[in-house]
């Protein structure tokens, strides 16, 4: 019979694979298995069986049995059809159960075939263990994404809940300038100040939420100077920093009503000239 | 109606309660004497330009509260 599908290779692997007794992994056929299989192929010409079922074919001559060993090995490298994983042997391996197929007398100089499946489940353990590793350390990686992306977007509300009081409380021009300048100028009763979410060195446009300073800069304005001023408000009562427009807000009604109080906290830093855009200047 | 607007970490939480109604008085009240108690101010706030008032006592009859964490000099 001539040998020339690709079907009667699967069939012998598959038949070779799961005739065997220990049939759960790749190689999972002893030497008694192989050299059954082997025996039949080569000298009875039965049929194979491997589930108590003949199967139709057999094959005869050493050509066939070449070709057979070939383009299984070349064509399929092995993939473990008799079983649901998809394993594949090395070649010392399949040479291996060839030799003791083919020809016993053929010394086999490489690993036994029992440390060759050794090595390999040892490889197979590692290659799970790594691929585990990797599953845990993506799951991490996306819990840390979600994370930041929850923290982002309550920043985001937050701070536009802030907006939203800030607005209520300044009206609409001030929050005009507010959003435009980053400033907001408050009265006192005995100075003019100024709050500022800038940062201190330029930077960050106020109406992007991700660049925003973490404190509020105050400045009070004297005559013709600005007073620089160091001062901030403690955490919450959750212990959390509260949103800067509301940082905002609370500074804007210190000066308004409590503005001796916030003189007296805050430190000062310095002063410098006056030098607000003409826009803003205020009228001396 | 009156509300009470604690600044915090979400924007503000917000604790309203209805004259007529002494529980939730009463709770809007208690919250405002805990946080006094931790240094917070509370101020009387009016919306839309008007200026605001630093009060130091729980008034139902007051509109709109604020109150606003403590702060410390740099």
């Amino acid at each position: 019979m001539a040998v020339t599908g690709n079907n009667y290779h699967s069939q012998i692997w598959e038949s070779w694979s799961s005739g065997s007794a220990t049939s759960t992994t790749a190689c999972g056929v002893d030497y008694n298995a192989q050299d059954a299989i082997w025996s039949q192929w080569t000298t009875t010409s039965v049929p194979m069986t491997s589930d108590g079922t003949a199967n139709n074919y057999s094959y005869t001559t050493n050509v066939d049995q070449e070709l057979i060993w070939i383009n299984w090995q070349e064509e399929y490298q092995q993939e473990f059809i008799g079983g649901t994983a998809n394993v594949t042997i090395t070649t010392d391996e399949q040479n291996q159960v060839w030799y003791n197929w083919h020809d016993r007398k053929v010394v086999y100089v490489g690993d036994t075939f029992k440390e060759v499946r050794q090595t390999r489940r040892e490889r197979l353990k590692a290659k799970r263990q790594k691929i585990r590793g990797d599953k845990l350390a993506e799951k991490t990686r996306r819990k840390q994404l979600f994370a930041t992306e929850v923290k982002r977007r309550e920043t985001i509300a937050a701070e536009s809940k802030a907006r939203e009081l800030l607005e209520d409380l300044i009206g609409e021009e001030q929050m005009r300038i507010y959003k435009e300048t980053g400033r907001i100028l408050v009265h006192g009763d005995n100075y003019d100040w100024l709050i500022s979410n800038y940062q201190h060195q330029g930077g960050a446009k106020v109406d992007n939420y991700f660049e925003l300073t973490r404190n509020v800069k105050i400045q009070r304005i004297e005559k013709d100077k600005i007073v620089d001023l160091c001062v901030a408000h403690k955490h919450d009562h959750e212990k959390k920093r509260i949103p800067i427009s509301d940082q905002v807000i609370g500074f804007l009604l210190r000066v308004q009503a409590d503005e001796e109080n916030l003189k007296q906290t805050a430190n000062n830093r310095g002063s410098h000239d006056l030098k607000l855009p003409k826009k803003y200047a205020i009228a001396s | 109606m009156g509300e009470l607007l604690i600044l915090c970490s979400k924007g503000d939480h917000k604790i309203q309660w209805d004259q007529k109604k002494s529980d939730s008085i009463a709770i809007a009240e208690a919250n405002f004497n805990e946080l006094s108690k931790k240094k917070w101010k509370a101020y009387s706030v009016k919306r839309t330009g008007s200026k605001n008032k630093l009060i130091t006592e729980f008034d139902p009859a007051l509109g709109s509260i604020i109150m606003v964490p403590p702060i410390a000099g740099g």
